[in-house]
């Protein structure tokens, strides 16, 4: 019966094409959910980073360069480092010869976070802060007092370098707030952000830039920064052989303020999962809605065949051949045409991945690649259109093997 | 010949054409329905704020939070007086983080915002579901005091007899700590809210842009920088309502020019967010539109196959007498009436999922902002997806009814 | 009324050519009632669709009412015109009846018999008067709303023959009318065409392969190979 196929080629092309068509489209859908995941837990897993300390909501974290030192002391802890942000209203401004341009700042301690980043990260960076003698690597901040000297070194984003001229070695101005006195910075280095320039985020002008934490703090227009040292975050990073749940109970014995901030790397990647779960949930859906639409094709199309053969089903049922046969051979049938649809399907899917990829990328403006085209992603759902297909294969070739013997015999027209 | 019972002489056929087009048309209502309720949606949340201009410090925008305006009154009051196509600007300083709490409780993160009104404009606040707007509301009479004047800080805790401690808090924050008009709540800038000042409580609102429920407080812009020591009057934004809102462009472009700041009209603003919804949109309309093409090659292929069916039956019409015309009107009718039938019964389901989407996404813990519809039904939606299907019904009957014609009636009956 | 002069038809099955007809010639006049008779293959069915346009002559002229009908047509193609031409007559001077009857299943009988008259844009009312009548006359009047599923072989064929009658035609076409009925149903149908001849005066022509139904025509015309064999008077009755 597989020979049927050929026999009304027109009406099995359709099929076959009607099946690659929303298999490609399954698969650029897969691929793209596959991508977001994929991202959001690279970059975690990627990372040095053990736990992270990140009060909830904007409680801070206070006397940020003493907790750094105290907790660097502790057994296992390869690494500490804090980050200060400071975007949206409260950014700082920067006097690009009369231009006025926002700057969205993280305050670090250099040296610590340059040992807390993963090869990969580390790559991004052309040049970098200079080494200091002090612990900190923050003059500035030196003996608790912010009186050191200032060493005004930034390290710049490709965006903002890019879109203002600006090259490693300038000197420019930057204020916490417009009215508020300027410091001169010179750029030390250049950071890719990963933003294109382009897109969405090219639109809304993300610029960044990374300065020493106490500097930062200083130059912050909020009062209440370099009162209390303040920082946002802190990253641990932990020998191998430590034991992350003990340390984390140290943490939270010692800092219980903080308790209800502590993150393991795990749990951030959980977090970044379930986070993806439902957008995964929703690509995967709306690229199966066009697949169902095929298969119910498929199984009329089948339907009609089998009414066509009536005669010639009843004479191979009065000729001795079983419900079974019949039963099988339709179904191969149209199970045939279901898979010679899918793995055609598979090439166009390849592309309309990478397309549908790129064009969220590019749309959004990111580096970020959104297409994970990988073997388990294909075998996923290579595996949800067989099962369906077996399911709506099922009901026509269930009406062939049933046909009553006499009836299909007289049947005419 | 009767197109419409044709389609019930094959019922199980007819019921899986229906149901798999219907799938498509599905698909089609909801996202055209979402792609619109995005759109629809901060478009509203825009106008239904009254808000003509915005602006924020010079090289911010509205999405990254902009720079800080300082001297802000004072650049208020010259802008106001200079353009009389002017007649209110509020100024507010947003972003600030401090913490609250009732006595006695753990405080908790909250986002204080200042405001101060110059002028008389029909722009709106946040609704108020309990309580009242602060007394002095727009008004700010603090900043008429001495103390603010002369910055004469009397105790640490940056508190001053002239302060009205006037503010209203958010729907969160009124839960969160069971507070009502009348009742106090302390701002301190440390978790163990040391050095605060009170406030007394005379609303609750709700800010219909806000979804994750965030607990904000609303007092007067002077007494907010004072209590932050921010000498210079900074705001971080300024809503300015004209009177004639067409002319929001215009003002927006003479302030950008004579002012250090960044003014963008209602109509630019709307337009921005418009840009960023595209990407959504874009996407939407590929998916589908490949789950449109589908459900077309399945409707045109058993269009096709149930005509060649009736090859006989055609050629004996023809035979008897009847025309080409007719012939082809019964197919094309065939056709639409089954693209029909898929379209009342797509749109039926695909509203009742888009509503439903909507429902599901205005609920829970990440829900939407409450001013914000994920979904947005009208009649040119509706319009349009009928037009697709009409032409689909209409492309789908094409090619049978040209080979209806082309029936040879001779060799038909005869048995070739 | 209709006349065929030299008529051929020319089939091109492959590269072997198929005669269906060779050089036919035949006139039937008004109020003939004729039979056409031959083994499988000598071409009467051919002849019919020849003589009820809904085949072209390879060569050769089909006259009717002294109207040579494919005159201005090239070999073997019909311009719009002429089709639409054609299917007029065929709607309203010619009736069919076929082996299979062909009536629409979706439709009752009496709307079946209607189908003709609605084409030919006969008013409501009128064409259900004359629907009831024409089924009334072949005896289905207790069956106007019943569905051709509902109906045996020989009803059917009835139905069918109501609606040849449909739009008054001035002759009947029946190919093999009683090649799927039984032989009583088969007596009774050739007994209303024998009604219909006599008492209406509508010309009649029977296709069939059937002696003893070719018998009760008329004339009968013997075919074999694509030629006419024979032409008989068989005695008035």
């Amino acid at each position: 019966m597989i020979k049927d196929i050929f026999r009304r080629k027109g009406r099995s092309a359709m099929t076959i094409i009607a099946i690659i068509a929303s298999v490609a489209l399954l698969l650029s859908m897969m691929s793209i959910a596959g991508g977001i995941r994929q991202n959001a837990v690279r970059h975690i897993e990627e990372g040095n980073v053990d736990v992270l300390i990140s009060p909830h909501g904007d409680h801070a974290i206070y006397d940020a360069h003493e907790m750094v030192r105290n907790i660097s002391e502790w057994n296992g802890v390869n690494g500490v480092s804090p980050n200060l942000y400071m975007f949206g209203t409260l950014m700082p401004v920067a006097n690009i010869s009369g231009q006025i341009v926002p700057v969205g700042c993280i305050g670090i301690l250099p040296r610590l976070s340059w040992d807390m980043m993963g090869d990969s990260d580390r790559e991004k960076y052309d040049g970098w802060f200079s080494d200091t003698e002090d612990f900190f690597d923050d003059p500035h901040y030196a003996n608790g007092a912010y009186s050191g000297p200032y060493t005004g070194e930034i390290v710049l984003g490709d965006t903002m370098m890019d879109a203002l001229n600006l090259s490693t070695g300038d000197t420019i101005k930057i204020a916490g707030a417009i009215g508020e006195p300027e410091r001169e910075f010179r750029i030390v280095g250049r950071y890719e952000t990963g933003f294109t320039g382009g897109g969405m985020i090219g639109d809304m002008k993300i610029y960044m830039g990374m300065m020493r934490l106490s500097e930062l703090q200083d130059l912050a227009a909020y009062r209440d920064l370099r009162i209390s040292d303040r920082a946002d975050s802190m990253s641990v990073s932990l020998d191998p052989m430590a034991d992350t749940k003990e340390f984390v109970k140290e943490l939270k014995d010692a800092y219980p303020d903080y308790a209800d901030g502590i993150k393991t790397k795990e749990d951030m990647i959980v977090d970044a999962q379930e986070y993806s779960a439902v957008s995964t949930a929703f690509y995967q859906a709306i690229g199966s809605v066009a697949l169902v639409i095929s298969l119910l094709f498929v199984a009329s199309v089948m339907i009609m065949s089998v009414y066509e053969r009536t005669n010639e089903i009843g004479m191979m049922r009065a000729i001795g051949i079983s419900r079974r046969t019949i039963f099988m051979g339709t179904f191969a049938e149209g199970l045939l045409l279901v898979t010679i649809g899918a793995i055609l399907g598979l090439i166009p899917g390849y592309f309309g991945s990478v397309a549908f990829g790129n064009y969220m990328a590019s749309s959004v403006g990111i580096n970020e690649s959104f297409t994970a085209f990988t073997p388990e992603m294909i075998e996923n759902a290579l595996i949800e259109v067989i099962v369906l297909g077996t399911l709506f294969t099922i009901y026509p070739s269930w009406k062939a093997a049933r046909m009553n013997i006499l009836d299909a015999l007289r049947h005419t027209g | 010949m009767n197109p419409i019972r044709n389609l019930s002489r094959r019922p199980g056929r007819t019921a899986l054409t229906v149901a798999g087009v219907s799938i498509a048309v599905i698909m089609l209502v909801v996202m055209l329905s979402i792609s619109n309720g995005m759109q629809k949606s901060s478009e509203t949340l825009v106008k239904d704020r009254g808000v003509d201009i915005f602006i924020t410090g010079e090289g911010g925008n509205m999405f990254m939070g902009g720079s800080m305006i300082y001297n802000g009154t004072a650049m208020a009051e010259d802008i106001i007086e200079k353009n009389p196509e002017i007649r209110e600007i509020g100024l507010s300083l947003e972003g600030i983080y401090l913490f609250s709490a009732p006595k006695g409780r753990n405080s908790t993160s909250s986002d204080v915002t200042g405001t101060y009104s110059i002028g008389k404009g029909d722009m709106k606040d946040y609704d108020i579901i309990e309580g009242d707007f602060m007394p002095h509301r727009g008004e700010d009479p603090f900043r008429n005091s001495t103390y603010y004047r002369e910055w004469n800080i009397t105790q640490d805790a940056f508190d001053s007899p002239d302060f009205t401690h006037e503010c209203t808090i958010s729907q969160s924050l009124s839960e969160e700590f069971d507070l009502h008009p009348g009742d106090t709540i302390y701002i301190s800038h440390s978790k163990n809210m040391s050095h605060n000042l009170s406030l007394t409580v005379y609303g609750v609102f709700v800010n219909p842009y806000d979804s994750s429920g965030s607990k904000e407080i609303d007092m007067h812009l002077s007494e907010l920088q004072f209590f932050l020591d921010m000498k210079n009057d900074p705001v971080s934004a300024m809503y300015v309502d004209l009177h004639d809102p067409s002319k929001a462009t215009e003002v927006a472009d003479w302030i950008n020019e004579n002012y250090p700041l960044s003014a963008i009209s209602q109509e630019e603003f709307i337009s921005q967010i418009n840009k960023f919804m595209r990407t959504f949109d874009s996407f939407s309309i590929m998916i589908s539109s490949i789950t449109v093409l589908v459900g077309a090659i399945f409707i045109s292929t058993i269009m096709d196959i149930a005509v060649r069916e009736r090859r006989r039956e055609i050629a004996a019409m023809r035979a008897i007498g009847i025309s080409r015309t007719t012939i082809v009107t019964d197919i094309f009718t065939e056709g639409i009436s089954l693209i029909f039938l898929a379209f009342i019964l797509g749109t039926l389901l695909g509203l009742i999922i888009a509503y439903g989407l909507d429902a599901w996404m205005s609920t829970g813990p990440r829900r939407m902002p409450s001013g914000f519809h994920l979904v947005s039904i009208d009649a040119i939606l509706i319009a349009k997806v009928f037009l697709i299907s009409m032409a689909l019904g209409i492309l789908s009957s094409v090619i049978p009814a040209r080979w209806a014609t082309k029936i040879n009636i001779s060799d038909a009956l005869r048995g070739d | 009324m209709i006349k065929l002069e030299n008529v051929s038809k020319i089939y091109r099955m492959g590269d072997q050519e198929v005669r269906a007809l060779d050089g036919v010639s035949l006139e039937i006049e008004k109020g003939d009632f004729l039979s056409i008779i031959g083994p499988s293959g000598s071409g009467k069915s051919t002849l019919m669709h020849i003589m009820g346009l809904i085949d072209i002559p390879t060569s050769g002229k089909v006259i009717l009412d002294g109207v040579d009908i494919y005159a201005p047509a090239k070999k073997g193609r019909k311009t719009k015109v002429k089709d639409r031409y054609l299917t007029d007559i065929r709607l309203r001077k010619i009736g069919f009846v076929f082996q299979q009857f062909y009536l629409l299943p979706t439709m009752t009988a009496l709307e079946n018999v209607e189908l003709p008259m609605k084409e030919a844009r006969v008013p409501k009312k009128e064409r259900k008067e004359r629907s009831k009548k024409l089924l009334d006359n072949v005896g289905l009047g207790h069956r106007l709303d019943h569905f051709p599923k509902q109906m045996s072989g020989g009803e059917q064929q009835r139905v069918a023959i109501a609606r040849a009658l449909a739009n008054n035609p001035e002759i009947l076409l029946a190919d093999e009318p009683t090649g799927e009925v039984d032989s009583k149903t088969s007596e009774r149908i050739m007994e209303t065409f024998r009604k219909l001849n006599r008492e209406d005066g509508i010309t009649l022509v029977v296709v069939t392969h059937d002696p003893s139904v070719a018998e009760k025509a008329d004339k009968i015309l013997r075919m074999r190979d694509g030629r006419i064999e024979s032409l008989t008077h068989m005695k008035a009755r």
